[in-house]
């Protein structure tokens, strides 16, 4: 419990600073679309497709060093040497940053639905649903960003984060378009399910000659997610066992 | 309450940092470890705080193997090694509240063992975030946190590096109140703080455990009749340089 607070306490500032980051960066990207005479339906599409990037990117802001703040600050010379199992203080760390993480998601949301309703008079259908997957996700990206930062540090898993962040609309259609490969195996390819929740219907697995010819159903989507998560925790909890503090 | 080492080592790729070391303190008392840099002094307080794991060996507190059941081991020992620092952006008082928690200490012995040690350790402002301290102040806040808890072993790896001699004063003064109930194990380059804090002596180099002893009979052994620090820093150039 104290390294729950603890984690609450060091991550407070991030927090509030990623939310605004988030809220700024919403409202100049629905603001710049209306001004732009863009339609709502056609700013919502797009809109759903780019939601996984932002919230990879404020998962890894977020959480980019949760796994390595006791190895690489000197703080963990004192910290790493109570008397409370290593997975415990893991997993302390890890749902105060993912429960912190939920802060800036949500003014994601808020904001995106403020702002389109009053520059649009409407809000993207969906979005409740489409924030259920996309906490989801934010849960197993977090998990996959603490096992690589604690397998390859700091520096790793914010690149990491970001890139695949970033690049992954580049994977997805080097993967699924050139290769015609399903990439059940690649965490973004489940964030895509964000964006397809707030389509009516939900959008046809297997659309061929598409430029993103597969999207994943909503159970597989969750799978991949709960998988990563789980996999993603296991190992983690695994190397910051056994860690060691040179 | 007592530490052994049992054939303790440590290797660091083709490096050995610690070479078969066995060694059994009981207290209450103080042991000096002594030994130049990269002796394998801050290695063996590692192991024994489970920040490091030995390649070989059985660290040992109170009987339960560090590498096997490191939590109910550490329930007994406080470390402070290396130069440990407050997280930079935590107040004080959060990282010592920290460690209390951490320490299964309820929130009131958590604030009166806070109070007591901001006496104590002269600690001023505890709402100052860690960024902000002096490297002396950095070390007492560190101090503070071993001290946060009652626990039997203290392992301390050169509690005074880095503090002022009024600090240093104020330190000691605390090693020799937790000497009389507790065991310290200490290293130290500082022969004079360890001839008036210790009670006996361990010397440590390239890995490899040399002499253990009482002070007196190490001073009288090789000190060349000299009394004090002057008798264990010639003992000290004896054992470890073979002067």
């Amino acid at each position: 419990m104290a390294l729950f607070k603890n984690q609450l306490k060091l991550m407070r500032a991030a927090a509030i600073s990623v939310s605004v980051l988030v809220a700024l960066v919403t409202g100049m990207m629905i603001y710049s679309a209306s001004s732009n005479l863009i339609p709502a339906s056609s700013f919502f599409s797009s809109y759903a497709l780019i939601l996984p990037i932002l919230v990879g990117v404020i998962a890894t802001l977020m959480c980019g060093d949760m796994g390595t703040r006791d190895f690489y600050y000197p703080a963990g010379l004192i910290v790493l040497a109570q008397p409370v199992k290593r997975w415990v203080a893991f997993m302390a760390r890890f749902s105060a940053s993912a429960i912190l993480a939920i802060v800036p998601l949500t003014i994601l949301f808020v904001s995106a639905a403020v702002g389109s309703n009053y520059f649009y008079g409407a809000t993207m259908p969906g979005m409740l649903a489409s924030f259920a997957v996309a906490v989801l996700y934010m849960l197993s990206f977090i998990a996959f960003i603490a096992f690589i930062s604690i397998v390859a540090g700091e520096g790793a898993a914010l690149t990491t984060g970001i890139l695949i962040s970033v690049m992954a609309v580049l994977f997805l259609l080097v993967l699924e378009h050139f290769y015609g490969i399903e990439p059940w195996f690649f965490l973004p390819y489940a964030g895509m399910s964000i964006g397809a929740v707030t389509s009516t219907p939900y959008p046809t697995h297997f659309v061929p000659n598409g430029i993103f010819p597969y999207t994943p159903y909503l159970s597989e989507a969750i799978e991949i997610m709960v998988g990563y998560t789980a996999l993603s925790l296991a190992s983690a909890i695994w190397f910051y066992s056994r860690r060691e503090v040179l | 309450m007592d530490i052994e080492a049992i054939n303790l080592t440590k290797r660091f790729g083709n490096r050995v940092a610690l070479d078969n070391v066995s060694f059994r303190f009981s207290g209450p008392g103080a042991i000096g470890y002594l030994g130049p840099n990269g002796a394998g002094k801050t290695t063996t307080l590692k192991i024994f705080s489970h920040l490091l794991r030995p390649t070989y060996g059985k660290a040992l507190i109170n009987g339960i193997d560090v590498a096997d059941g490191y939590a109910k081991a550490l329930e007994s020992v406080s470390a402070l090694v290396e130069t440990p620092e407050p997280y930079p952006k935590l107040s004080i008082k959060d990282f010592l509240t920290l460690i209390g928690g951490m320490r299964g200490l309820s929130r009131e012995e958590t604030t009166s063992r806070i109070a007591e040690l901001k006496e104590k350790l002269s600690l001023e402002d505890l709402a100052v975030q860690g960024a902000k301290l002096s490297k002396g102040h950095k070390q007492r806040v560190a101090l503070a946190a071993t001290l946060m808890s009652d626990t039997d072993i203290m392992l301390l790896d050169e509690p005074t590096a880095g503090l002022d001699p009024a600090e240093t004063y104020d330190v000691k003064k605390i090693i020799k109140e937790l000497k009389r109930t507790r065991l310290v194990l200490m290293s130290s380059h500082l022969l004079d703080e360890v001839t008036e804090l210790c009670d006996s002596v361990a010397f440590i180099n390239k890995g490899r455990l040399l002499l253990t002893d009482t002070v007196k009979n190490v001073t009288n052994k090789f000190g060349k009749g000299k009394a004090g620090s002057a008798g264990l820093e010639d003992a000290y150039l004896k054992i470890i340089k073979g002067g």
